[in-house]
């Protein structure tokens, strides 16, 4: 019985992987990504392609949402992607990942250490998600509901999201989540919601292995591992079904592919197709949740700045950053677009209606007032809570104090401004509604997560700065 | 987190062991998954229903717990609207053409009625 399961499970896991290892082989920015960051790009690549693929032929095309359709989906970029690999193979060209691991005995005790908690942790959460049904509040209010309702009517334009007396909450809430719902059911032709929380949880291995990469690429091996170590100690994440990998929430999935974006964004010298793959993430997270819209213009934002500032230096990567900046903001106004279009004919209700209500006046007189700081003792509960975040908020002040990274130096800035916009959001949002302190119970944990790329990158530059400090070098030397 | 994984590793042991419908049992309850599948045996897949909540479906989440497990089937919401008898969201009457409506029955547990039998239940209770 439950071979089964397992089985549709690995199916609906292997569609969005295939899709996602496709692009990245398809992809010249990824040739020199290591396989951690590889597996973790390839997971919310392809969550984000099939999503957006089915979300595009629905409602332009009109294409019933099917089987046919999603093999259609995963097709396209698995074939792309074997092609480009046989052809690396025959001409010799696949060059071997670029990130020299952390070497010393210590370091292969942190990576082997870091592998066998990733593993425990990661298949904690699998197998809880293979046995335990649904049972988170927003999961089965909105994700779910929606699949099933747009799964059943084959479009994303169905009847029951446009009729205005129809009971749906937050019918005008993006659908990219439901349809890698649907695409995962669809694959393995089952409407086992087993297979739905897989998919859910398998966000959490790509997110450690997406901050893994990030740490990689801004602080080096050892800062990332480091980092990638402290992702693991905060029990919330993967255990919360209330916002976390255990439920069907869409604030991991929006911190993954808002995280992956901005990492492609902010390489150094980033090429075309890191331009594309961040364009690809960044539409996704537009379409995974109204909170993507300012988080992706803050990446967008935050990509032609540093394009202009190495125009103004004429430095040599001043061309290749407008040009990722450049496809990364096409495809985000195509997906805007999308939104926009597929939205119009749904009439809201049962939602907060925050945009309704939402004037600058009076947002300008909210924030000013002492409403959200009402909400700072049930914000410090939450995450000074060795339950929810275990030391993290207590270690990464005392790290940062002991060893700030430099905000002159690339990415610190870029990250602190990426990391800081969830948290305005919140702020602002506190400020606007009356039951403030509620709201802030159960939003802010999520908001914290949606930056957590940026916050553990970071991180990262400190854990780097702390490496680097007189007294720990020498005890490193020492040993 | 080596011991919660530890714990949520063997809670799903345990776990493993119940069929779908035996873990929907033991997670929400003999009696309202045993009344949602007798909804769902009778009403049709692509059938609209109006749902009567109790009073603090807010709070208890009595309505979408229901909406989602009844899904695809859809639902309407009506409410007691003092004197005004059951309305939509947006004060007007529910439509005609809705044959079924899902109630809180003595138990609290929902069950499916046609709609004058249950608009009739209601008025019987006192609510309109």
């Amino acid at each position: 019985m439950m071979a089964g399961i397992v089985a549709e499970a690995f199916a609906a896991v292997s569609l969005f992987l295939g899709a996602g290892l496709g692009l990245t082989l398809c992809l010249p920015g990824f040739a020199r990504t290591g396989l951690a960051g590889r597996l973790g790009f390839a997971w919310v690549l392809g969550v984000a392609w099939i999503g957006l693929f089915l979300y595009a032929a629905s409602h332009f095309a009109r294409v019933p949402l099917d089987g046919p359709l999603v093999f259609l989906a995963a097709f396209l970029p698995l074939a792309s992607g074997l092609a480009a690999g046989v052809r690396l193979l025959v001409l010799r060209r696949w060059s071997a990942p670029a990130p020299r691991p952390a070497r010393g005995p210590l370091w292969i005790i942190v990576w082997v250490g870091l592998a066998l908690l990733a593993v425990l942790v990661s298949s904690a959460v699998l197998a809880s998600a293979l046995t335990h049904p649904l049972e988170d509040w927003d999961g089965r209010m909105t994700w779910t509901a929606q699949a099933m309702f747009v799964r059943d009517a084959g479009t994303v334009d169905a009847e029951v999201l446009r009729f205005p007396k129809s009971f749906i909450s937050h019918p005008r809430y993006p659908l990219l989540m439901p349809l890698a719902q649907i695409a995962a059911l669809e694959a393995v032709g089952s409407g086992d919601e087993r297979i739905v929380r897989t998919v859910y949880a398998m966000f959490f291995p790509a997110l450690v292995l997406l901050v893994l990469e990030a740490g990689r690429r801004w602080a080096g091996s050892r800062a990332g591992l480091l980092t990638a170590l402290a992702l693991l100690t905060v029990p919330w994440i993967p255990f919360d079904p209330e916002g976390g990998a255990a439920g069907a929430y869409s604030d991991l999935p929006l911190a993954c592919f808002f995280g992956g974006g901005l990492l492609l964004l902010l390489r150094g010298r980033p090429r075309a197709s890191d331009g594309a793959a961040a364009g690809l993430l960044l539409a996704a997270a537009l379409l995974t949740k109204n909170e993507g819209l300012p988080e992706v213009l803050i990446a967008l934002a935050l990509a032609v700045l540093s394009a202009g500032i190495a125009l103004v230096r004429r430095r040599r990567s001043g061309r290749p950053r407008l040009l990722a900046a450049a496809l990364a903001c096409g495809l985000c106004l195509g997906a805007f677009g999308l939104l926009v279009s597929w939205r119009s004919p749904i009439p809201n209700r049962y939602d907060e209606s925050y945009f309704e209500t939402f004037s600058i006046a009076s947002f300008a007189r909210n924030l000013a007032s002492a409403r959200p700081f009402t909400t700072i003792p049930v914000i410090a509960r939450r995450m000074y809570s060795p339950e929810l975040w275990g030391l993290f908020w207590w270690l990464a002040p005392v790290l940062f104090v002991a060893a700030a990274p430099s905000f002159r130096r690339p990415p610190t800035a870029f990250l602190a401004v990426a990391a800081a916009v969830p948290l305005l959001a919140a702020w602002s949002a506190y400020a606007q509604v009356p039951a403030a302190v509620y709201y802030a119970t159960v939003t802010w944990n999520r908001l914290l997560l949606q930056g957590c790329v940026p916050v553990l990158g970071l991180l990262a530059l400190g854990v780097r700065r702390l490496l680097s400090l007189k007294p720990w070098r020498s005890w490193r030397i020492s040993r | 987190m080596i011991y919660r994984s530890g714990a949520l590793l063997s809670s799903a042991g345990r776990w493993a062991r119940l069929t779908p419908a035996e873990a929907r049992r033991r997670a929400f309850g003999v009696a309202y998954v045993d009344a949602v599948e007798a909804i769902r045996r009778e009403l049709p897949e692509d059938a609209w229903y109006l749902i009567v909540p109790p009073k603090d479906f807010e709070e208890t989440g009595w309505a979408v717990w229901l909406r989602h497990d009844l899904a695809p089937r859809r639902p309407i919401l009506i409410e007691s609207r003092a004197g005004r008898g059951f309305r939509t969201l947006y004060g007007t009457a529910p439509p005609k053409w809705v044959r079924w409506a899902v109630l809180p029955g003595d138990n609290g547990m929902p069950v499916l009625l046609a709609r004058e039998e249950a608009l009739a239940r209601l008025r019987a209770r006192g609510e309109r």
